[in-house]
């Protein structure tokens, strides 16, 4: 009966995942209040995914949201309040669907079932459920389930001679999918609209040329279809933003999850729910974001003696704001716990020999030491906010999206991350360089400053003193292995600086300033290891996108193992 | 040889030999433009044009081949969706669009300037032969053997 339908599961799938997402905010409400309500909306969802799942033909999903909507139905129908067990199940049961649903994703043929979970929370509750009905109905219902596995595993075997077409199919269903409100749809077809008027009205105009009043027509015809362009591409560009809210609820859930294990108590305070975003950003801060949080919950927030003590407030505050800024978005994640101590970073930082015992180190640059890899805390260790990421890791994926991240701490007081992305990815403010007659582009997100050198004072064995400082320098040509001729005239340097390090690029030319759209590059362009994408030059020429990061990583790699030869 | 049946080919030249592959493996087929410049490239790889707003990676048949010396005339560029996105050959000119049937395929070995395994067989067409080229393969096959190299 159940002829898996890769299209439909792939549909499901998308639709679960927000499915699953209100799953969360709900039990997360309940939490707080258990309310008719808030039973009622869940008991629907469970319903909901239990049927759609069982219409695509995962008859394994939908059977385990089966016994899970029991459960829920009894909820419903009792007179108790919600137990903390089932509290948790709930909870459990949505971390085990996201799972399946992410292995599904992969292969939708997958034979995945969570058994520890129902082993865990599912061999004890019939005993404990007060209806015997519905513990023989659950019964029947784990007696069915055998059978239907080998139902699906036979509806899967004759399928494995045209393997190569549903592997392509595979291979569409992981195009993203987006979901745009209709508000934003109807203005870019109104838009449309607009412009294709204006396109009539200048026909029109060419057809009666001639006179002066025409020739008006046309320019403001022309000014104005310039105008609902742009509009349409702005428009247009807003379909890939989406809400930051979207994962403040994840946050949440992380936060209570960690403090409930580690038994402090803390509360979440969000804002800035609306603020907007490119998809692809907000999915990777996602990882970054939570190893923050988790990191106040587990170093930062102190457990309640320790408050008391302290004369604190018995439960902690963690707040994620999000405000738009002038770069692109500005999050900041606060707690009130003890904050960092500069005098353990500076001694770990000795011990680890990331720094000379005897080094100087300005305060603001304490703090950015945890970003240096192989940098830990002893407590990062435990499996509390290990995980396998560290900061390093964290600033890195933030420095991937182009964004910067900082820590300002008060000891006693708490710690405050502010870490600001640029709401696109799409768009790169950068400068247009030339070096050998060919364009390039260097984001500007990581040029710090621009100088001019003269050719009397060219740098010597890739270094120059800059107000005092020594900065090492690589001209762009022979980042690329250029033949370049011998500077005449003064040339403009980048100076650039990435993950504190800096390095000069020289170039020939600054063309001007651009804001560039990145476009995908042909794979096979990643053997040239300096380009991060490509982009249309304002010219209309191809021009590469320049990873600064990468030429910076580059030089150092290169200074080593060329010093280590000599 | 199932899969050639009694396909659409498209016959192209490079110097005086003719090849063909699959119509439908091209986007389409378009006149050369000058591409621009890629640093750190394997030297068959000419760069890279704009074709409607899509950065196309160029690849140089003729050097990609071996066969040296420039053609005199505007060659021509096709365009194709790689493994790796979307990729453009040029070669000296497109010849034709012919019907071939599998059965007039001869599956003969023969080790010429184009690897074995990119080679399809061999065709007499109006006396002349025609060596059958997946160049789709061929083109995203270089840069996995630069990237070997490199690595």
């Amino acid at each position: 009966m159940s002829e898996l339908d890769l299209e439909m599961v792939g549909f499901f799938l998308e639709e679960v995942d927000e499915l699953l997402i209100k799953w969360e905010g709900i039990c997360l409400c309940l939490e707080k209040e258990v309310t008719t309500d808030h039973i009622n909306s869940l008991s629907r969802i469970a319903h909901n995914i239990k049927g759609s799942s069982a219409s695509v033909g995962l008859m394994k999903l939908s059977q385990f949201v089966h016994r899970v909507e029991d459960v829920i139905v009894e909820q419903k129908n009792s007179t108790q309040d919600l137990s903390v067990q089932t509290l948790r199940m709930l909870l459990a049961a949505h971390s085990q669907m996201v799972a399946w649903v992410d292995v599904l994703k992969a292969e939708p043929r997958s034979d995945y079932y969570p058994q520890t979970f129902m082993d865990e929370y599912f061999s004890a509750l019939p005993k404990a459920a007060a209806g015997e009905a519905s513990a023989a109905e659950a019964v029947e219902e784990h007696a069915a389930t055998p059978a239907s596995t080998s139902a699906v595993l036979e509806s899967s075997l004759p399928t494995t001679e045209n393997r190569p077409s549903t592997e392509v199919e595979a291979k569409k269903s992981k195009e993203e999918i987006l979901r745009i409100s209709t508000k934003k749809i109807d203005a870019l077809i109104n838009l449309i609209g607009e412009l294709s008027i204006q396109q009539s009205i200048l026909q029109n105009a060419l057809e009666n040329c001639g006179t002066k009043l025409q020739g008006q027509l046309i320019y403001s015809s022309l000014n104005l279809s310039h105008k609902i362009t742009k509009e349409i591409y702005d428009t247009a560009f807003e379909f890939r933003m989406t809400p930051v809210g979207g994962i403040f609820q994840r946050l949440d859930r992380a936060i209570k999850d960690l403090s409930r294990s580690l038994g402090k108590d803390i509360d979440v305070e969000v804002s800035g729910h609306e603020i907007e975003i490119e998809k692809t950003i907000l999915d990777k801060m996602l990882d970054p974001l939570t190893h923050i949080v988790r990191n106040s919950v587990d170093h930062g927030i102190e457990p309640r003696e320790k408050r008391i003590e302290a004369g604190k407030a018995e439960r902690g505050v963690i707040s994620i704001n999000v405000a738009k800024i002038e770069e692109g978005i500005e999050i900041t994640v606060s707690d009130d716990g003890k904050g960092l101590s500069e005098k353990r970073i500076l001694e770990k930082a000795i011990e680890k020999k990331l720094i000379a015992p005897t080094a100087v180190i300005p305060r603001e640059e304490v703090y950015a030491l945890i970003f240096i890899p192989g940098f830990s805390t002893a407590e990062a260790v435990t499996n509390v906010s290990g995980r396998g990421v560290g900061m390093d890791v964290v600033m890195r994926t933030i420095e991937e999206v182009n964004g910067k991240i900082s820590i300002g701490s008060e000891e006693g007081k708490g710690t405050k991350f502010r870490i600001t992305i640029p709401t696109s990815l799409s768009i790169v403010d950068s400068l247009v360089v030339a070096v050998n007659e060919t364009q390039y582009v260097l984001p500007l997100s990581f040029i710090e400053e621009v100088i001019s050198l003269s050719p009397s004072c060219s740098p010597k064995e890739n270094k120059f003193l800059m107000k005092d400082k020594v900065i090492p320098y690589i001209h762009l040509g022979e980042v690329f292995n250029l033949a370049l001729a011998r500077p005449e005239h003064d040339y403009p340097v980048l100076v650039t600086k990435v993950n504190g390090r800096r390095l000069a690029i020289g170039v020939e030319a600054i063309l001007g300033r651009h804001q560039s759209v990145v476009r995908d590059l042909n794979t096979c362009f990643d053997s040239s290891f300096a380009v991060s994408g490509g982009t249309i030059l304002p010219n209309g020429e191809p021009g590469l996108i320049l990873d600064i990061s990468a030429i910076i990583q580059r030089f150092f790699k290169f200074l080593k193992t060329s010093g280590e030869a000599a | 040889m199932n899969e050639l049946e009694n396909e659409r080919y498209l016959v192209f030249c490079i110097d005086d030999e003719l090849y063909a592959s699959p119509l439908l493996d091209f986007h389409e087929v378009v006149e050369m433009i000058k591409p621009k410049p890629v640093p750190n490239m394997p030297e068959h790889f000419s760069g890279m044009i704009n074709l409607r707003g899509v950065i196309v990676a160029i690849i140089d048949l003729r050097k990609k081949m071996g066969i040296g010396e420039r053609y005199q005339g505007k060659q021509t560029m096709l365009i194709c969706e790689t493994e790796t996105g979307i990729m453009g050959a040029s070669i000296d000119r497109v010849e034709s669009v012919i019907h071939i049937h599998s059965a007039s395929v001869q599956d003969v070995k023969i080790a010429g300037k184009i690897a074995l395994e990119y080679v399809k067989g061999f065709v007499n067409h109006q006396d002349r032969i025609i060596t059958i080229v997946d160049v789709k393969s061929f083109l995203s096959e270089q840069d996995k053997q630069f990237l070997d190299v490199s690595a």
